[in-house]
């Protein structure tokens, strides 16, 4: 659950124009803090799935067996820790008129599925036309069995994972306090140093 | 896929202001257009549906008018009434628009100049046309520039006909192939979802040229000079006309009221009747209508009815042949009852029989009775099962055998318990011991009292006891090696045992020997017999 903020994207910009210096420590400082859970989402990782040997990587080239263009990605630690980073670009709108500022990100495929795995239907699809329509059901459990259950940031389903989430989860909020303190600090800095009148702070 | 988790985000209202500007804009411009249009878009449809009617039905009269001319012209104005129904008919059937049907009857008609050959081709044609999704119009001018010669047409429709026969130029042959190829296909076509369609668009079609030939005839009729702006006109003024004359009558009316003299009140038949000639004939159909009302108010039927002789009796048999059906009724419910007691009796029966299958107490009897057990044993145990099983008579009968069996043990016991110590012939030695010693003491309490000094020295009291016990125990240990020697060994036998008693001193013997010389003195056979056997 993201944390709304309001006239970041101006400060941001003023700051860039006027004070790149408090602009750059400032995205240093969010980036520490950002890199903090993001180091800690990667201790998570675990070395292999227990009871889903064939699915460890071994660093063989696997080709999809079906019509898909990749196959369905194999686990593999490495990958997943350098999958695990941040961002502090900006991203484009979405449909709810949001853009995001600061994001944490999961980007490979094993991780995401480590990540999301089972969070809509932990014990398989109950409309499965599979011939194996247990498989999910057991994938989900052997993950959770290395990974544990979901850390949550929100109330929505949408607002768990294994890693990102519950390493968002065990920071108990620290990141937000950082992130905003680096803001508030530089803004505070900003308007008290500026010799323009413009960006004096208001009473 | 990218998992993202968004830390920090903004609300950007930027997309959003845009958005609603131009729904606003859109809004308001729809409005205005609404707004605009509203009341000639009503009324538009309106004159536009009329007009199209009419159009429609000036196009459809053309077209037979045309056709109608053909056929005179090629010689069959005899046909005319026939080709209308007959073209009615595959409008009917294949739900194709005699709009259509019409000119392609008459393109065939102009090259083949048959009635027969042109409705061969037209129902061929419709068969392509179904078939390939070509218009009814170019496949007919098609086969009609075949009838010229022409083949080439007949080609380009794809039909799939061999140059061979086409270059034939027998449209005879040509159609026999095509009409083989196509065949059922416009009939088939009916039946789908584009057929039904069709259908509702020639429905529709009709609908509009119905109405157009109203709405033509209307003006016909209406129209002095058969136009719409006359009749509109003309409309105008008999809307004015009646509305002066309501004014009229209402003017009337009020004048009327005035003269109160011979208006009843309350009576609106006297307003009626105050109007000349028409008030009258209103008056008599108001009274008319009024009795007509009245008749429906009033019941239809005068019918009655009462009991006739002897209904009595049947009443009085029927309410009989009731209670003897309740009666049987209630047997029945009875009997049924019974038998569901019956029923629920042998159930609980059998539920107990189950269960005696699987009661443990019982499966224990059971194996118990297996195992090699007494006759007693047996017996309790199986009364044992029969209580268990609630079999009263087994039980009774078992109880009865067991007592008797333990009666008979019982008294077997007894009688074991009362037979005599005939088995240690030794048993009573201590006894006659004791006694012996007693009778010494006696005497040598006699002798001390008379003063007599023995011949002999005798033995002291304390070293005769001691010698009568010491050979007291020797005798019981002899005893009990021998009776140690008799279990040791299985067979009965009748050996001879000779006991040998060492140690007894002489004054006892003769003690005993005098004792038993006493005794036999008694004349006792018994004694005697004791007696020689000390011998």
């Amino acid at each position: 659950m993201p944390v709304e903020v309001k006239g970041l994207v101006e400060t941001q910009k003023a700051l860039k124009k006027l004070a790149p210096d408090l602009y750059d420590n400032m995205r240093q400082e969010i980036r520490v803090a950002l890199r903090t859970v993001s180091n800690d989402a990667k201790q998570m990782v675990q070395p292999a799935v227990y009871g889903l040997y064939n699915w460890q990587a071994t660093g063989a080239e696997v080709k999809s067996r079906t019509s898909r263009k990749e196959a369905f990605p194999k686990y593999d630690p490495k990958v997943i820790r350098k999958g695990l980073t941040y961002t502090l670009g900006k991203s484009k709108r979405n449909n709810a008129g949001f853009i995001a500022m600061y994001s944490l990100l999961n980007k490979s495929r094993a991780g995401s599925i480590i990540e999301t795995a089972g969070r809509k239907n932990f014990n398989g699809d109950p409309r499965s036309q599979s011939n194996n329509p247990n498989a999910g059901a057991h994938f989900n459990r052997a993950i959770q069995g290395t990974y544990g259950g979901f850390g949550k940031v929100g109330k929505s389903r949408m607002d768990q994972g294994r890693l990102l989430f519950k390493a968002v989860e065990n920071d108990q909020g620290k990141v937000y306090d950082a992130v905003f303190k680096a803001i508030a600090k530089a803004e505070h800095l900003f308007m008290t140093t500026s010799a323009d009148d413009r960006y004096t702070l208001a009473a | 896929m990218t998992i993202k988790l968004d830390i920090v985000s903004q609300y950007s209202d930027k997309g959003t202001k845009k958005a609603k500007s131009d729904l606003d804009k859109l809004t308001g411009t729809a409005k205005k257009l609404a707004g605009a249009f509203g009341l000639a878009f009503g009324l538009g449809a309106i004159k536009n549906f009329a007009a199209a009617s009419i159009k429609a039905y000036a196009a459809d009269e053309k077209a037979a008018k045309s056709l109608e001319l053909q056929l005179i012209n090629t010689g069959n104005a005899f046909a005319t009434g026939s080709v209308e129904a007959y073209i009615a008919s595959l409008q009917k059937t294949y739900h194709v628009l005699d709009d259509q049907l019409r000119p392609a009857y008459q393109t065939l008609l102009t090259s083949t100049g048959s009635i027969l050959d042109t409705q061969k081709a037209l129902n061929v044609a419709l068969d392509i046309s179904a078939a390939t999704g070509k218009g009814l119009e170019e496949v007919s001018a098609a086969l009609a520039k075949g009838y010229t010669g022409q083949t080439t047409a007949i080609t380009r429709l794809g039909v799939g006909i061999d140059k061979a026969t086409l270059a034939s130029g027998d449209m005879n042959k040509i159609l026999d192939v095509l009409a083989t190829k196509f065949k059922g296909q416009a009939a088939a076509a009916v039946d789908t979802y584009q057929g039904k369609l069709n259908a509702l668009g020639v429905a529709s079609a009709n609908v509009q040229e119905i109405i157009g030939k109203s709405l033509v005839d209307s003006l016909a009729l209406l129209g002095k000079d058969k136009n719409i702006e006359s009749l509109t006109s003309e409309m105008e003024n008999f809307a004015v006309q009646i509305g002066d004359v309501i004014y009229g009558l209402t003017a009337m009316i009020a004048k009327l009221e005035k003269v109160a003299s011979f208006i009843p009140k309350g009576d609106a038949s006297g307003y009626l009747m105050a109007i000349p000639v028409v008030g009258a004939y209103i008056e008599a159909l108001g009274a008319y209508g009024a009795k007509e009302r009245a008749k429906l108010t009033t019941p239809k039927s005068n019918f009655t009815y009462s009991l006739g002789a002897g209904a009595e009796s049947e009443i009085a048999a029927s309410k009989q042949k009731q209670i003897e059906a309740e009666r049987l009724k209630i047997q029945k419910t009875q009997l049924a009852a019974q038998q569901k007691a019956l029923k629920a009796q042998q159930d609980q029966a059998k539920l107990k029989k189950s269960q005696g299958i699987l009661d443990i107490e019982q499966a224990g009897i059971l194996a118990a009775l297996q195992g090699k057990i007494s006759e007693n044993e047996k017996l309790r145990l199986e009364l044992q099962l029969a209580l268990l099983t609630g079999n009263s008579k087994e039980a009774d009968r078992l109880s009865t055998a067991l007592l008797l069996s333990q009666a008979q043990t019982t008294g077997l016991a007894t009688f074991i318990a009362n037979l005599p110590k005939a088995l240690n012939p030794f048993a009573d030695y201590p006894d006659y011991v004791q006694k012996a010693l007693a009778e010494l003491a006696k005497l040598a309490a006699a002798q001390k009292a008379l003063q007599v000094q023995p011949a002999t020295p005798l033995k002291t009291l304390e070293q005769a006891r001691v010698e009568a016990v010491q050979g007291v125990a020797q005798v019981t240990g002899i005893y009990e090696s021998l009776m140690a020697k008799i279990a040791a060994t299985t067979k009965e036998s009748t050996q001879v045992t000779n006991i040998t008693v060492n140690g007894a001193t002489q004054s006892l013997l003769d003690e005993l020997q005098n004792g038993l010389v006493n005794n036999s003195a008694s004349g006792s056979q018994s004694k005697i017999n004791r007696l020689s056997l000390i011998d």
